[in-house]
């Protein structure tokens, strides 16, 4: 009885624990980039718009004054891309995103310098042509230690690198230590002509309140942009759940589907259960015979039994997440993220296991209650 | 011994029916037994006297008749009023025992303890008294399947008398026995019988019957002869 039911309870708390491991795993690397809970990102161009599209820019710095300004927002920072460039350094080159910031962009996404320093307000105010490169362009370009202070060609024009940001690792296929960041004002002036941001990355104060800060920031957003009640917003408001929804969302239908499975082979070990309840009765006739003959109601006799149902469950449940946390130990190197055995996959687990083992033993527990103890005992 | 009627059973009628047959068990019983009295009913297989226990013993309820418990009408009862009474004024002993055999001396005493509705008491301390009362006082955490079939008869009316029962139902209570052991028996429900407990016993051995005070012969499913033994006390 207890392995039938174990075994189910292996095979939910695997699956459930893979998928929450790989959305923990995402989690924590949108966290890494500053892109936590506690944060949101506004994109230039109409919701409907699958791409970021350059001609359809609509953030203004007017927008990001505002937005800073409003009640819950801990800090912003604007940004402007427009395509990839190739960085040159003597015969050396490399393609890479160049974007242009504000001077919090690497502190608003949690991102040190490994050497130099960020671009600070000064450089962002004289438009300097200044440069902060990863550490992927910093190992391409000049495959030495220090880089500080070289100058690099990008469209034609010679920035000076004062700093590499420190080595963050992929994000997927997307290796984000291949970046360059320089100020959005000499961006502007030298690499594409414009007097708009592309995004705008909000840090809320606290998650909690990110509907109420997102209805706010829409609000000022579309009065800036003159938008009529009637016109679609110039502009997204993404959620770092809405990412996560989107990537998982694949694994999602899989996920559910073993589930269901796995949760059909639950009630099958709740039919076993219940045919080898309603032969263990069978056995234990005289005993429940007696426990009549000595005063056990029939309603005694269903509790006893309920419970012993909902005990095979329990410890089912038990043996069962036991064997799921330590294969998730033992195979977590063969896996990109952590099997993430949570409290959401144990009370799952054990609820669901509990209920099976004790909605299974009431039709045996109902049998036992009507045995006639002067039938049996005769 | 008090004369008010302990147990009344006026004209009791027990059938059996099933869709292919009816058997008729009891034709018709009259019989009144006193508080504290020691009642010994004999009679060949088949005659009934194990279904009279039942009723008794309220295991069963006659299919007409009436039943006055302490001058009360029980016959009516629903099956949690007699789970009630059973567990508060009847204690019984089978010939098969029918022990817990996994289960300890103790816990097997405790049994009747678990159903008991009323304010909370401490059994142990009288299971512990009443096992030493038998000489089981060795014997009281070895499991039921270590023990002798004596031993275990005298587990079962320590069970059967554990909450404080008015009266002992005992089927055949020697009859898995070998003389020693069933003579043990018998001297216990002597001593048990001397403190006021009513006893009501079916056995085939008139040695053992006439340790009782009256002794009722059944055929064909009724009383057919009252003996009013010389012997007991």
């Amino acid at each position: 009885m207890v392995v039938s039911v174990t075994i189910s309870i292996i095979v939910i708390s695997s699956v459930y624990s893979i998928g929450s491991g790989a959305a923990h795993k995402l989690e924590t690397i949108m966290k890494n980039f500053g892109f936590g809970a506690d944060a949101i990102i506004i994109i230039s161009g109409p919701p409907i718009s699958k791409h970021f599209n350059v001609k359809q820019l609509s953030l203004t710095d007017q927008d990001a004054d505002d937005i800073k300004m409003v009640n819950g927002v801990s800090g912003t920072s604007a940004g402007i891309f427009f395509k990839e460039y190739n960085l040159k350094y003597k015969s050396n080159i490399i393609l890479t995103g160049v974007q242009g910031g504000q001077s919090n962009w690497a502190k608003v996404r949690h991102w040190g310098v490994s050497q130099g320093r960020f671009f600070d307000r000064n450089d962002v105010i004289k438009r300097l042509k200044v440069c902060v490169i990863g550490a992927t362009v910093a190992k391409q370009l000049f495959n030495t230690k220090s880089v500080f202070g070289r100058f690099i060609n990008i469209n034609n024009h010679y920035f000076k690198i004062i700093g590499v940001l420190s080595k963050k690792g992929a994000l997927g296929k997307f290796d984000v230590d291949n970046i360059a960041i320089i100020p959005y004002t000499t961006f502007r002036t030298l690499l594409y002509h414009t007097r708009y941001f592309a995004y705008i990355k909000v840090d809320v104060k606290d998650g909690s309140n990110m509907n109420s800060v997102i209805k706010t920031i829409t609000y000022i957003l579309r009065k800036n942009h003159n938008l009529h009640k009637d016109r679609i917003s110039d502009f997204k408001i993404i959620k770092p759940s809405q990412i996560i929804e989107a990537v998982t969302k694949a694994n999602y239908a899989l996920t559910m589907f073993l589930v269901i499975i796995a949760g059909i082979s639950m009630i099958v070990s709740g039919v076993v259960i219940m045919n080898m309840m309603l032969s263990y009765i069978e056995k234990k006739k005289y005993e429940i015979a007696v426990k009549k003959s000595f005063g056990a109601t029939r309603k005694d006799i269903i509790k006893e039994i309920a419970l012993t149902g909902s005990l095979i469950g329990l410890i089912s449940a038990i043996i069962g997440l036991v064997i799921t946390f330590s294969i998730s130990l033992s195979i977590g190197g063969l896996l990109p993220f952590d099997m993430y055995v949570g409290p959401r996959v144990v009370l799952f687990s054990t609820f669901f296991s509990l209920l099976i083992g004790f909605l299974f033993s009431l039709v045996p527990a109902y049998r036992a209650s009507k045995i006639q103890p002067a039938r049996i005992l005769s | 011994m008090s004369n008010s009627p302990f147990i009344q059973l006026i004209d009791i009628k027990k059938s059996f029916i099933t869709p292919k047959v009816r058997t008729d068990v009891l034709m018709g019983v009259n019989l009144s037994i006193n508080k504290g009295e020691y009642l010994s009913i004999m009679a060949p297989s088949g005659m009934g006297k194990t279904t009279l226990m039942h009723i008794i013993g309220l295991l069963d309820l006659p299919t007409t008749g009436k039943y006055l418990l302490n001058n009360k009408n029980v016959s009516h009862l629903n099956d949690n009023q007699l789970s009630l009474l059973r567990n508060t004024v009847f204690g019984f002993v089978f010939q098969q025992f029918f022990l817990i055999e996994q289960a300890t001396v103790m816990d097997n005493v405790l049994l009747p303890t678990m159903y008991y509705k009323g304010s909370k008491k401490d059994f142990s301390h009288r299971a512990q008294y009443l096992l030493e009362k038998l000489n089981l006082q060795d014997r009281m955490y070895y499991k039921a399947n270590e023990l002798s079939g004596g031993q275990k008869q005298r587990v079962a009316i320590v069970r059967a008398l554990i909450n404080d029962a008015q009266c002992l139902l005992a089927d055949e209570p020697t009859g898995n026995l070998d003389t020693a052991s069933s003579l043990e028996v018998m001297d216990i429900f002597d001593n048990i019988h001397s403190l006021g407990t009513t006893i009501v016993m079916v056995t085939h051995d008139m040695q053992m019957a006439k340790r009782s005070d009256r002794i009722i012969e059944m055929k064909d499913g009724v009383i057919s002869n009252i003996i009013e033994s010389t012997i007991s006390s």
